[in-house]
């Protein structure tokens, strides 16, 4: 189900400020598990899971991708672009795309064949202004197509690969979409008495904006952050987090240290599998944001490992998910029955 | 059109057995007498009216990769089979070995890197595909070293007339041979489906030998450089363009005069048609025209924009273009001179 609900949202494009165009899928998939619906206004979806006490506790999860604009309609059906969101240029060339525009149309950023180019070009780093978008239309049929403006995404079907392990563009931060909604379905079971705020935020890859509104809304009593962190291949460090065991938690000035140790201490008791990292300074989530909203907002920050981070291929073991969603419903279901105040007290 | 369900298969030089099974099963169905050679050349027989012997070719291999290794972590590395960029590799889905197992060749998060190394692209012994696995003992299960692995992706057709596939280079050639076999005209000719021409034309120098032609004809999808950010005496062919003629390449000088000659084919029957306008690559045709007391040999192309990568480009126009002059020129020479 996590699957399903992960393959269909991966195959739609929320490009950072264009989130509102396809949000709608989310209602399709939280409504069964939550009880009302709003929306900040810059686009974030904030589904409500009423409890009978007052606290408030909000999970938070980006939905917006990075992506592409269109700058410039070129001779040759070609289209200049820049990005939305930080991407290496190196992870454009040679990938299909769908720009859309009054319709979607179909391109490829392609470059020059080895036949025609040098060893030494080949080495070259290669910049975004120099890749264009080909859409095989002339000029004139084009500019009837698309303005600029318009926004493009890679193409890439999900794909299942070994055991639970799947692919796909976006998984950052839509693996912690479905965690949410993974704690959803779980709380629905368990039951809670606080009441929990799933906010599928936008706007993160361009500078953490809509968590920075969607908290302002919720005026939350404490932050769950849930967001992708840099799982482990050949060209990193030995000890970075491992695909498949569980959830990355977060030390660092940007959280709540009693409530991370708490988290930890439900996860020793329930026995859901956990890595750890420090974070000195900034995180790079939504935790940055949501720390220093209103009077302030204790965090903790969780993050599933992620393989090939802002490529077409971010690669994800489904298992993280599943514990971690469990691991935060039963976080929330000890939460309430324990005096968080005490716990916030420094 | 074969072209779809061709580029859909695997087919990395030195393992094109899912290309020739496929091209087998369509020749047996339209009743084409064919045999294997030891190399897995197909060659095919059109028989008919005949003053010289024909031999039309294109070969059926692809780029891709080869597996060389299986690291402790359970992530395989490669070589490249043939001419691949580096450059074309990040972040692709790639189907490795006779049962497709699917994988992906990611790329580090651009969080991690320096400004320097943002943009490059890291050379072939730097990247693994990643099939999802943990330990080496699963990778192994599934996976081994000399298994070959092809790019993932669909056909599309797009813009005014396009395509997008991968291996376009050169199942164009393969579509065009079975497409006029499939006509059975009363010409005769050999169609032949060579293997390995992207490691060093091995195939078309046997199948050559076998069938010592008077006049060969090598289909290919050829070098197409028409993009904004190359200078226009590098674009080698233009797309759209019609079919290309090839005048002089790295492994052969084509004869002046049949070139002339076809070029002039395609003028009376109004079929659009380019000159090749750079000496880079080579094809079949190098082995070719050299067999034996050696052949006349000419090259009929299609442009195809993003060789040799997983997201090949072009025009269907240029694909009939080269199909109709292909087909008018082995009709003219069975007319005799």
């Amino acid at each position: 189900m996590l699957k399903e609900f992960l393959f269909d949202i991966c195959s739609n494009q929320f490009v950072s400020g264009f989130e509102h165009i396809n949000g709608d899928i989310l209602i399709k998939y939280f409504k069964p598990y939550t009880d009302s619906f709003e929306k900040d206004r810059l686009g974030s979806y904030i589904f409500k899971s009423s409890g009978s006490k007052d606290t408030k506790i909000m999970l938070a999860a980006h939905i917006d991708e990075i992506g592409l604009m269109i700058t410039g309609i070129l001779d040759g059906g070609f289209l200049s672009f820049i990005t939305v969101g930080g991407f290496n240029p190196a992870s454009l060339i040679a990938q299909d795309v769908t720009i859309f525009g009054k319709e979607k149309i179909f391109g490829v950023i392609g470059i020059k064949p080895p036949h025609l180019t040098s060893e030494e070009e080949r080495k070259k780093p290669l910049k975004t202004r120099e890749l264009y978008i080909d859409t095989g239309y002339t000029k004139e049929k084009l500019e009837k197509l698309i303005t600029i403006g318009d926004i493009a995404t890679i193409n890439r079907e999900p794909l299942s690969l070994q055991g639970s392990v799947i692919s796909a563009k976006a998984f950052d931060d839509r693996a912690c979409v479905a965690v949410m909604l993974e704690t959803a379905k779980e709380l629905k079971k368990i039951s809670h008495k606080s009441n929990v705020y799933f906010t599928a935020t936008a706007q993160e890859e361009t500078g953490l904006r809509g968590a920075k509104t969607s908290s302002y809304k919720i005026a939350p009593d404490i932050g769950i952050v849930l967001d992708v962190g840099f799982g482990k291949t050949p060209d990193m460090p030995s000890d970075s987090a491992l695909l498949g065991k569980g959830p990355i938690v977060a030390y660092g000035g940007r959280l709540n240290t009693k409530l991370t140790k708490k988290f930890v201490e439900i996860c020793k008791k329930y026995n859901y599998p956990m890595q750890y990292e420090a974070i000195p300074v900034r995180t790079g989530t939504d935790t940055d944001a949501l720390q220093i909203s209103r009077d302030g907002i204790p965090c903790i920050l969780l993050s599933i490992p992620l393989r090939y981070m802002h490529t077409s291929v971010e690669t994800i073991d489904l298992k993280d998910l599943e514990i971690t969603g469990k691991a935060i419903a039963r976080f929330i279901n000890e939460l309430d029955n324990s005096d968080l105040e005490e716990i916030l007290c420094f | 059109m074969f072209l779809n369900e061709l580029t859909k298969l695997s087919g990395v030089s030195g393992c094109e057995f899912e290309v020739r099974n496929y091209i087998k099963s369509k020749l047996s169905e339209m009743g084409c007498q064919f045999y294997v050679d030891k190399l897995g050349n197909i060659i095919a027989h059109n028989k008919g009216k005949k003053n010289k012997t024909i031999m039309v070719s294109a070969h059926m291999d692809e780029v891709g990769l080869i597996v060389t290794n299986i690291d402790s972590d359970g992530f395989i590395k490669f070589k490249a089979v043939g001419g691949i960029d580096q450059r074309v590799l990040n972040s692709k889905v790639v189907l490795i070995g006779e049962n497709n197992i699917p994988g992906v060749i990611g790329s580090k998060a651009v969080h991690l890197m320096t400004e320097k190394e943002k943009g490059v692209s890291l050379p072939i012994d730097k990247l693994y595909i990643d099939i999802g696995t943990s330990t080496k003992e699963e990778t192994e299960k599934l996976v081994n070293i000399g298994d070959y692995a092809a790019f993932k992706s669909d056909y599309v057709e797009f813009g005014d007339n396009m395509i997008k596939a991968k291996a376009l280079d050169n199942r164009v050639g393969c579509s065009i041979i079975l497409e006029i076999l499939k006509e059975k005209l009363d010409v005769d000719f050999y169609g032949v489906f060579t293997v390995m021409e992207e490691v060093g034309l091995r195939g078309a120098e046997t199948a050559a030998y076998q069938l010592e032609p008077d006049l060969a004809i090598v289909l290919e999808g050829t070098v197409c450089a028409d993009m904004p950010e190359v200078e226009e005496h590098e674009n080698s062919t233009l797309i759209g363009k019609g079919a290309v003629l090839s005048l002089m390449d790295n492994a052969t000088v084509y004869d002046i005069d049949l070139v002339r000659r076809v070029a002039k084919i395609a003028e009376d029957n109004n079929i659009a048609y380019q000159y090749r306008r750079s000496t880079s690559g080579a094809n079949d045709a190098g082995v070719i025209h050299k067999t034996k007391k050696g052949a006349k040999v000419v090259s009929i192309s299609v442009p195809c924009r993003y060789i040799h990568s997983s997201v090949s480009v072009a025009s269907k126009n240029d694909l009939m273009s080269a199909l109709k002059l292909t087909k008018q020129v082995i009709i003219e020479n069975q007319k005799g001179e």
